[in-house]
């Protein structure tokens, strides 16, 4: 997952419904119509959530005629896992640039 | 494997802890620094008092909107600050999580201490927990 999408990982795992959605995703693949009745959601509901946990590179969906199935993708456990990571790079960076811009009004 | 990480940064800047506490709550200087890399940062602002706010508006490489806010727990210049930070991003939010930044006097300027950690709330963390040992078992088959 790129890095510039830290703001979609935090938002997309701080929910308890894309939790859930998560864990489900873990056993098997599911399709939309199984995710929102195992959430309790309408089809909309639910696929506002996907939309979120498929921007952050969590799931991915395939399309099979009408059915749409979801899965967690190939990088979902290091996103996932990692989201601290994208927190300290956050201030790494910004502490790299306040190092720099301390010492530029120094000179 | 800990339910919640924590972020733990220590830097020595070399100016006074009075100085380095304006980089934090002065709005044009956090302007100056506090964004990553690749990334637009719009606004922020830390209010220097208890029950202030802490506000961020950044534009990712992409030109999504990602927006930080929080609420300032303690603030004691020139040493300690501590706010809540949380995510927002197309409309939806991240977990709330906690900022403690620390300025210490040292010999040729400041020692910075800064920790960020997730507020774990029970219902997150009966659902982080569960969901982390289901993904122990993927873990091998997603790499």
């Amino acid at each position: 997952m790129a890095d510039h999408n830290i703001a979609h990982t935090f938002c997309a795992l701080g929910d308890a419904i894309r939790l859930r959605m998560v864990e489900s995703l873990v056993k098997r693949s599911l399709s939309t119509s199984q995710l929102s009745d195992n959430s309790n959601m309408t089809i909309a509901g639910a696929l506002k959530h996907l939309k979120v946990l498929e921007r952050a590179g969590i799931v991915c969906k395939r399309k099979d005629g009408r059915t749409v199935t979801y899965s967690l993708s190939k990088g979902a456990f290091e996103s996932i896992v990692k989201w601290t990571d994208k927190q300290r790079r956050f201030w790494d960076q910004s502490l790299n640039r306040l190092h720099r811009v301390i010492n530029a009004s120094k000179r | 494997m800990p339910v919640s990480d924590k972020i733990d940064i220590t830097q020595s800047f070399g100016i006074t802890p009075e100085n380095l506490f304006l980089y934090f709550i002065d709005p044009r200087k956090l302007g100056s620094w506090f964004f990553p890399d690749n990334c637009t940062l719009v606004a922020a602002e830390i209010e220097n008092r208890a029950g202030g706010r802490f506000y961020a508006k950044l534009f990712d490489a992409e030109g999504c909107e990602m927006v930080a806010t929080g609420t300032v727990l303690i603030a004691e210049p020139p040493h300690r600050l501590r706010f809540s930070w949380r995510w927002r991003a197309q409309g939806y939010s991240g977990t709330e999580t906690l900022v403690d930044i620390e300025i210490a006097d040292a010999k040729d300027g400041s020692l910075l201490h800064i920790t960020h950690s997730e507020i774990v709330q029970a219902e997150h963390m009966a659902h982080v927990a569960g969901w982390q040992s289901a993904l122990k078992k993927l873990g091998p088959m997603a790499r």
